[in-house]
């Protein structure tokens, strides 16, 4: 395999988890299929040690080498008008096979414009499937496993499903916000500093910002879904008993849109007291990979395609329930760390 | 200023239903014009957005758009905003169906125009006749920018989107048919590619079943 290209989405000077999960699973299939995993870094203007500390960072996640531009044109965020001639630069550059954007809002907004401008198959909420080689070449010299990539359709009545090795055309792809497996590389990376592109062709301008209250909400790994009416004691139990990298998002309270249509969690549990309630499922992209459950009050006829585990709720204080089980039960932190 | 609001072929989504009701209040519903792109007679969704209160619908009807790959699609819907003489095309993050939220992004691209994704606000900028003025989150910031038209936004949709009311007229109106010929489109810039979508697995799975809470926490969370 060749090249594989990571976009890497940074906060308060770290990358994030889903950034990090990213490189970790291009490190995944590069350790079976080949290829040289890059990190992409794109920043407003910071202090060598900074873009030094992140590179080891991207490193010990399974980055082979890591891509970094930092100039005032880039301080806007990963938006296409500021950082869509850089990744389109980039990527003429090292052709990679696969693009990975990490779960937070970077995929929609950089990926979908960089498949279309370099040729690319676009399989967002992707999962990527290592699968053995045809039986028939098995016992050959061409033996590597076959790379495949899942989705599901918005509709959820199936999935559509990429071998890699059978496209005429590179692929970009977005994944879900996993968790960091552990180390998976070396902190001893090399850094490759690029010259700015030349944004001011957009004309785009940032007026003002403020702090996104919801940016967290985009980037957890685990989201429970409550729909609404619950008791206001339960929902606050089940708040803190919640990880950090757990949100637990109230059905109708709250423009939250935004924010959830840039997640995509690896775990979604919906509770309802009303199973019969549960024939969609809520407004959150989920992965071919992301485990759906459902926890419901009454009887569930017929759940959505996407969902593998149901707990049928016997008492009326099924999320207290819940909330008691998520504080008994431990939970994976990533790095390793449970 | 006119806006055009991509449409999907059949019945359209939550997410492009918020988009009409959007352009409306923005711009009036005579300046919002439906339009899609694909196989002759299919304008269902058309239908549906004049019902929900777009002035105009457009379709680009060929027979060479019958499955086509996102690029044809994004030739064809760029070539009827230029014959529309719209400066600002809006679009719904995802269809109902394959969801994968790129037509868009193929717009602009042949259009030349500015590209955003998960629109939250959209405003007339004072100072820019030729511009606009969106609110999008990146970056864990809530950014206000200026975009110089023409621009495609794609618009994160409401939770409850709102339902629009339907205009005594909507049913007179009738939706205007182009060809590819007409918007002056060589046959081969529409040939159709290799199809990207990849192959439809249909799931028909029975879920497991769980006694417990914990159980359900455990088999939730395992890694």
């Amino acid at each position: 395999m060749a090249n594989l290209l990571v976009f890497i989405d940074v906060r308060e000077g770290r990358p994030t988890p889903p950034s990090r999960f990213a490189v970790s699973e291009a490190r995944r299939i590069a350790n079976e299929l080949g290829g040289t995993v890059y990190a992409l870094l794109t920043l407003g203007p910071v202090e060598h040690e900074m873009v030094e500390a992140l590179a080891r960072d991207l490193g010990r996640d399974g980055a082979d080498r890591v891509l970094c531009c930092a100039d005032v044109a880039l301080a806007g965020g990963a938006l296409d008008v500021f950082v869509g001639p850089l990744i389109e630069s980039v990527a003429e550059r090292l052709r990679p096979l696969l693009s990975l954007f990490p779960a937070g809002g970077a995929g929609p907004e950089l990926g979908a414009p960089l498949a279309v401008r370099t040729g690319a198959t676009y399989h967002p909420h992707a999962s990527l499937e290592l699968e053995p080689p045809p039986e028939e070449r098995r016992s050959s010299a061409i033996n590597a496993p076959r790379l495949r990539l899942r989705r599901w359709r918005a509709s959820h009545d199936g999935l559509r499903s990429i071998d890699a090795h059978d496209l005429d055309r590179p692929v970009v792809v977005t994944l879900a916000a996993g968790l960091v497996p552990g180390p998976r590389g070396h902190e001893d990376v090399e850094v490759d500093m690029l010259s700015p592109p030349d944004t001011s062709a957009s004309g785009a301008r940032e007026i003002s910002s403020e702090p996104d209250d919801d940016a967290a909400l985009a980037l957890v790994s685990s989201i429970i879904w409550v729909q609404t009416p619950a008791p206001a004691d339960a929902i606050e139990a089940i708040r803190a008993a919640s990880p950090p990298q757990m949100a637990v998002v109230i059905s109708g309270v709250g423009a939250r849109t935004a924010a959830l249509e840039a997640a995509c969690p690896a775990q979604l549990l919906v509770f309802a007291r009303d199973g019969a309630g549960v024939t969609s499922l809520p407004p959150v992209p989920i992965a071919a990979s992301t485990r759906v459950a459902i926890a419901a009050g009454k009887e569930i006829d017929k759940a959505p395609a996407p969902v593998e585990l149901v707990w049928k709720v016997t008492k009326d204080d099924g999320l207290a329930t819940l909330a008691e089980a998520l504080r008994r039960n431990p939970t994976y932190h990533g790095d390793g760390e449970t | 200023m006119r806006i055009v609001v991509c449409v999907e072929g059949t019945r359209i989504g939550v997410s492009t239903r918020s988009v009409i009701a959007w352009a409306r209040r923005l711009v009036g519903a005579e300046e919002v014009i439906a339009v899609c792109a694909g196989l002759p007679g299919r304008t269902d969704g058309l239908a549906e957005a004049l019902a929900l209160g777009a002035g105009r619908a457009l379709h680009v009807a060929d027979p060479a758009l019958d499955g086509a790959d996102v690029n044809p699609i994004g030739i064809a819907m760029a070539a009827a905003v230029k014959h529309l003489e719209a400066r600002l095309v809006l679009g719904g993050m995802r269809s109902g169906l394959e969801g994968r939220g790129v037509v868009p992004a193929a717009i602009a691209c042949h259009l030349g125009a500015a590209y955003l994704a998960r629109a939250e606000a959209l405003e007339h900028d004072p100072g820019n006749p030729e511009g606009i003025v969106v609110t999008v989150r990146s970056g864990g910031k809530k950014r206000r920018l200026s975009i110089p038209l023409p621009a495609v936004v794609t618009v994160a949709a409401v939770e409850e989107p709102a339902q629009a009311t339907k205009p005594e007229t909507a049913a007179e109106r009738e939706i205007e048919i182009l060809s590819a010929v007409d918007l002056a489109l060589e046959p081969d810039v529409l040939a159709e590619r290799p199809d990207s979508l990849g192959v439809f697995e249909r799931v028909k799975r029975k879920p497991m079943t769980v006694g417990s809470a914990d159980q359900l926490i455990r088999r939730w969370l395992e890694k």
